[in-house]
């Protein structure tokens, strides 16, 4: 199976192109044809899985995409292999090379030292990535005691390649699988939720391209194939999130998602031509392994730390992370379903996905490291306080998302990679249970705002208590899922002495406790405020509980993979490097769980006993919540500071355009046409005056003088003797 | 020198057989449209035809590896004749027709969209004969200018295109058609006075025009010689490119001509310049390219942003695929400055995928502005509704002009900034700072799209009909290149590699 994975990828796009131009005549045959698809898709995820928890070792499959010649390239020569033929099971020899022509010589510190010794022993111990094997590590193991099995390398000798190609390690496994369910459930969901809508079949459509985005780039091996489908996931929820285009705000959402995700992509484009000057490789294992066994000469590191930030500024991006976390709030106005794939298990997924992909390249500097961890604390904290003043049902789990995307990076930047994949998992299934039943309550109230809800649980059993079995989740309350990845991730910061990020992680939670249960009070609980919607409410069809339900099943036990005292966990599954995990710390979860029990309790005093109204908080701490509420004002500043002078500035270029380039364009034909007027007045009165003056002048005398040709012998008798007269005067005189 | 020599003289063939056809419709009746307009597709089809033989004929010879010679500076040819023909002995001109990697592609290139562009001028309704004959002329030179290997003819060609563009939106134009067409006739005609001193330099210095020649003996030119034979062909190219700050022709021209000329002046016209770089002042002034390689980067970079600057201020919808085109122009700029081979490839993807994605937008701006009569974008809103298919192929190329993955605008941006950033000859700054485009980019075509497709329903277009039959067949092919390129950009490759290659090795010695 594993080397035709990628029509797990493939089938998606099938039910795309098929619905595209042939099915969208029908709305049921488009949508069953997309459901089957993805589900076939979904079967074929858990066949790999399976495959891959027998066989743990990374699997490439690898084709040519582009080949160049080398001439003229600077930057670190590559490292080419040369096969041989008949031996082609053999490791490959590795050929360090230094392609430097004579002129880029003065260009310094670009050469590679590659001292590769790899001697067949050397190769056997790294190859055995999937046991866990503690030798001490030999010269060449860095201080993280990675080991990393040998990858195909690409090209001949002086050319250059850039090849594609799918990369399947466990993380891979679980996420196509992860994807393709929660990918599946939407679908299915949708049926109901989007029936009767004019472009039905279109949007399932559109949702299959999504998918086959997502999943191709969980499949990629290699980053470029992975930016590949990094933007065709940032197109797809461009068109979802402007999926009803009518109404300008949803456009506005779209186009707003779309740029915003692109500046973060400018980093990935950037830091992926910096990784290919550097490196001149691409490969996920290629990368890993060179970094790993120090492939890479010393002075080319930083340059490939750069890289590495800059890439994770694409994570920053589509993980919607500080400072470019202000398009998933307003991603809100594509159909709910829509929203749960996105902050499930697609869009914002793809960039913690990355930013543990880059794991290798993080860990080369300790910087790195706290910046990553750093932008995921500080916007764990930031969306977490703008989640509790909220009103809006879907923007306030769009803020949780936003935080819990933050807790991921936190775990990453602090070397958790078993954490923050873990989360990533377990969130995808709350998450998008949380964001597909508030999508019920929206089918049955028509509103958003949780002001005109309440007591809607009489009405709606089946989502209001899938809804609290995903508060209770994504609040870490034992023993859901929730619970076991986020105490992996405190176990992992307490475990490195990160104090710091251990409190605010431990803050957000309450904050996390307290906004979740705040909603769901407010949503289920107490009376209605609307008496009008309350009556019209209604539970949902089967189409979309049932994917509830199953989504309920998996919150709550999805995260049993992970319980840190299981044998073979998830942690000796999905690893980084060596098999690792932070030793359970029973202290610790019992201080999580009092932390968010008490944001439970206090959402419970305040909104269901009443006992301290919401208002007087508000009233109390008036300019705090005003902040909170317009969302620390970013919107603002980057209309002030970044778009409106971007719109000053095309303005005054395009003045400048046609005043002064143009302008200049047209004065030269402008002097053109008076230097030619001069000429011409020149050639009409001194030029041509002097020849017509000439021709004049003869035709003057010609005509006067002609008066005294009168042809009478008289006359020329007197002129001769008027002659003869004055001769002889002249001549007296 | 072993040289392949095609059985039929297909590069003459191709370049000649819509010549005929302006004599075919010469002879017909000013009255019968349709027998004017089908013979003017039958012999824009021909030449079609023939092109996509070439592209077989080249693939192959490349097969048999006599092709690329590794002694032979100047391999990679497939030639006409054996040996030049001899046309006016006296001077050393010769009739010498050859194609190489760099211009097979765009040989195919100008068949396919001059073909497309015929059916696009069906909708003209008046003076249709003398149109089709102007039109099969300038195609006469578009295939010139790129087959042509000695320096008299491709002259020759370079001018002829000049009278046909000008006819074509003097005539045909908009409202201030006489202006657009005076412009970029004078402003053309001004850079080839630069070209004629440059060919007359390097006549009077070695005594032979034709092109190879020329470049094989590039050792014997002198540095400063180099430097100012190169900024002379520089100022014709950059004008036809158009490069920043000579672009100004380029907005007016495009808004005033009729549909298909715009799909060939932003297709084809365009790429000469950077085609005329690559052929002539690259191999032939090593030296002074890279010397010349920082200004070139530079002005390509000011044109990347300058260009998505200023299309972002633009109202008309046909305005803003104008000045979109000196910001894609200006990646190619950007590529080529590197001088290696995965910028110049990227260059010449470039080329040949902003040559299909913006003849696509130019034809589906026309298709607009047929139903509606105006080009004002803050005039529609909403179309989306109500033309789904004909939005969803103009997001398609929007998104191919924005670089997006597996379109073919994003295999090139990749490889140009891959390839600038690998440079020696620039800093990286300037590839930091090229990179910014891609939002902007992003920005005014999203900007557009959302203004023209997408929010409420502007009911005055009610009576809009969507694309018809004739008009998809138009785009059709232009978007399955577009894919296949983004897909599987070895298509096009293939062609590129060897040629990139030797020409890099050339100029870098």
């Amino acid at each position: 199976m594993l080397p035709y994975s990628w029509i797990i990828a493939a089938l998606p796009l099938l039910a795309f192109i098929l619905i595209v131009f042939f099915l969208n005549r029908s709305n049921k045959i488009s949508s069953y044809f997309s459901i089957a698809m993805v589900l076939t898709s979904f079967v074929l995820s858990c066949i790999v899985l399976v495959q891959v928890l027998d066989d743990p070792a990374p699997k490439e499959y690898w084709v040519d995409w582009l080949t160049f010649g080398d001439y003229g390239m600077s930057g670190a020569g590559q490292i080419t292999t040369e096969f041989e033929s008949d031996e082609s099971h053999q490791i490959p020899k590795l050929h360090p090379e230094t392609i430097e022509p004579e002129y880029e010589r003065h260009e310094s510190g670009d050469t590679l030292d590659i001292a590769i010794d790899n001697n067949a022993e050397d190769l056997d111990d790294i190859t055995l990535i999937a046991a866990i094997h503690h030798e001490e590590p030999s010269e060449h193991d860095s201080e993280h005691h990675l080991s990393f099995k040998e990858p195909q390398r690409h090209g001949k000798k002086g050319s250059f390649v850039i090849p594609l190609g799918i990369y399947i390690d466990p993380l891979t496994a679980i996420m196509l699988m992860v994807v393709s369910i929660v990918a599946g459930l939407v679908q299915i969901y949708s049926l109901g939720y989007m029936k009767g809508d004019p472009r039905f079949a279109r949007y399932y459509a559109y949702l299959s391209l999504f998918t086959f985005s997502m999943l191709g780039l969980v499949l990629a091996g290699s980053y470029i194939l992975m930016f590949v489908f990094w933007e065709l996931v940032g197109l797809t929820s461009y068109l979802l999130i402007g999926f009803w285009f009518e109404k300008k705000i949803a456009s506005d959402a779209g186009k707003k998602a779309f740029v915003t995700t692109k500046i973060g992509d400018l980093g990935f484009l950037l830091g992926l031509a910096i990784l290919i000057f550097a490196v001149g490789s691409a490969s996920l294992p290629e990368l890993d392994y060179m970094i790993a066994n120090g492939q890479i000469s010393e002075n080319l590191m930083p340059l490939v730390a750069i890289a590495g930030i800059l890439m994770f500024c694409g994570a920053v991006g589509k993980s919607a992370q500080f400072p470019l976390h202000v398009w998933l709030p307003d991603a809100m106005e594509g159909p709910t379903p829509v929203s749960a794939l996105i902050h499930a298990a697609t869009m914002v997924a793809a960039g913690v996905y990355l930013a543990a992909r880059m794991m290798g390249i993080i860990m080369i500097s300790e910087t790195m490291m706290y910046v990553v961890a750093s932008i995921g604390a500080f916007t764990a904290f930031l969306a977490a306080s703008i989640g509790l003043v909220q009103n809006d049902i879907k923007r306030v789990l769009a803020y949780s998302t936003v935080s819990q995307l933050g807790y991921m990076m936190m775990a990453l930047g602090l070397a958790g990679f078993t954490a923050g994949t873990f989360h990533l998992m377990t969130h995808a299934f709350f998450k998008a249970l949380l964001f597909l039943a508030a999508g019920s309550v929206i089918h049955a109230v028509h509103t958003n705002d949780i002001q005109y809800m309440g007591g809607l649980s009489k009405k709606m059993k089946i989502t209001s208590k899938t809804f609290l079995i995903a508060s209770l989740s994504i609040s870490g309350i034992f023993p859901l899922s929730g619970f076991w990845s986020k105490d992996e991730i405190f176990a992992v910061a307490f475990e490195g002495g990160h104090y710091p990020f251990l409190v605010v992680g431990i803050l957000v939670a309450g904050m996390t406790a307290f906004y979740m249960f705040r909603l769901y009070f407010l949503t289920f609980t107490g009376e209605p405020r609307d008496k009008h919607a309350y009556e019209h409410a209604h539970e949902s069809p089967k189409n979309m509980t049932v994917p509830l339900i199953i989504l309920a099943v998996l919150s709550v036990c999805a995260g049993w993979v992970g319980i840190p005292w299981l044998y073979k966990g998830y942690s000796s599954f999905v690893f980084y490097g060596a098999v690792h995990h932070a030793d359970p710390n029973i202290i610790l979860m019992l201080i999580s769980l009092i932390v968010a029990s008490s944001g439970i309790g206090l959402a419970y005093v305040i909104y269901v006993k009443k006992t301290i109204t919401a208002e007087a908080i508000g009233r109390a701490f008036k300019p705090i919540y005003t902040f909170l509420y317009n969302k620390w004002y970013f919107d603002e500043l980057y209309m002030a500071t970044i778009i409106n002078p971007t719109y000053w500035f095309m303005e005054v270029l395009f003045k400048f355009d046609q005043l002064v380039i143009d302008g200049i364009v047209n004065g030269f034909g402008k002097v053109t046409l008076f230097t030619s007027w001069i000429h011409e007045r020149f050639d009409t009165y001194v030029v041509d005056g002097a020849v017509n003056g000439a021709g004049y002048m003869s035709m003057f005398f010609g005509k006067h003088i002609r008066k005294i040709q009168t042809g009478q012998l008289q006359t020329y008798a007197l002129f001769v003797f008027l002659g003869a007269v004055v001769f002889m005067f002249i001549k007296l005189i | 020198m072993e040289s392949i020599t095609m059985i039929k003289p297909i590069l003459t063939y191709i370049t000649f057989c819509p010549l005929i056809g302006v004599l075919a419709i010469l002879l017909l009746k000013k009255e019968s449209v349709g027998a004017i307009r089908w013979t003017a597709a039958f012999f824009s089809f021909v030449p079609f035809i023939l092109s996509i033989y070439l592209v077989w004929f080249y693939l192959s010879s490349m097969g048999t590896g006599l092709l690329f010679d590794i002694n032979n500076q100047t391999a990679g040819f497939v030639f006409d004749f054996e040996k030049p023909l001899v046309w006016f002995p006296q001077v050393n001109i010769f009739y010498h027709m050859g194609a190489d990697g760099l211009s097979v592609p765009m040989i195919f290139l100008t068949g396919l969209l001059s073909f497309v562009s015929i059916f696009v001028s069906f909708s003209i309704k008046d003076r249709v004969k003398e149109y089709f004959a102007w039109f099969l002329l300038l195609e006469v030179g578009m295939f010139g200018v790129f087959s042509a290997l000695d320096f008299f003819l491709f002259y020759i060609f370079w001018e002829i295109m000049l009278v046909p563009m000008y006819f074509l939106i003097g005539v045909w134009g908009g409202p201030r058609r006489e202006y657009a067409a005076i412009k970029f006739f004078l402003y053309t005609l001004f850079g080839s006075v630069f070209m004629l001193i440059g060919i007359l330099a390097l006549y009077f210095t070695t005594g032979t025009l034709n092109m190879l020649e020329l470049i094989r003996q590039n050792a014997m030119y002198s540095h400063l010689f180099q430097m100012w034979v190169f900024a002379g062909f520089f100022v014709a190219f950059a004008i036809k490119v158009p490069v920043w700050p000579f672009h100004t022709w380029l907005p007016d021209a495009h808004v005033e001509a009729p549909t298909a000329v715009s799909v060939i002046l932003a297709g084809i016209l365009l790429k000469m310049g950077t085609y005329g770089i690559l052929r002539v002042s690259f191999p032939m002034f090593p030296e002074a390219t890279k010397a010349y390689a920082v200004p070139i980067a530079i002005l390509g970079l000011i044109g990347i942003i300058y260009g998505a600057l200023v299309s972002m201020a633009q109202k008309d919808l046909k305005k803003l695929v104008a000045y979109s085109s000196v910001s894609h122009m200006g990646y190619c700029m950007l590529g080529m400055a590197a001088i290696n081979t995965i910028g110049i490839s990227g260059c010449l993807f470039q080329m040949f995928s902003h040559g299909v994605i913006t003849g696509a937008l130019f034809i589906l701006v026309g298709v607009i502005y047929e139903r509606a009569h105006t080009r004002e974008i803050a005039a529609f809103g909403g179309l989306g509704v109500k033309l789904p298919v004909f939005t969803g192929i103009f997001v398609l190329f929007g998104m191919a002009s924005l670089g997006l993955p597996t379109l073919s605008g994003f295999v090139s941006e990749f490889m140009i900034f891959v390839g600038s950033y690998k440079t020696v000859f620039f800093d990286k700054w300037i590839v930091i700072l090229a990179v910014l485009g891609v939002v902007l980019t992003a920005g005014y075509i999203l900007r557009m799209i959302q203004r023209m497709f997408l929010g409420q329903f502007n009911t005055k277009w009610e009576g809009l009909t969507e694309i018809n039959g004739r008009e998809i067949f138009t785009v059709a092919p232009l978007a399955i290149l577009t894919i296949l390129i983004g897909v599987y950009p070895k298509v096009l490759n293939v062609f590129l590699k060897d040629t990139v290659d030797n020409l890099v090795k050339l100029i870098l010695g």
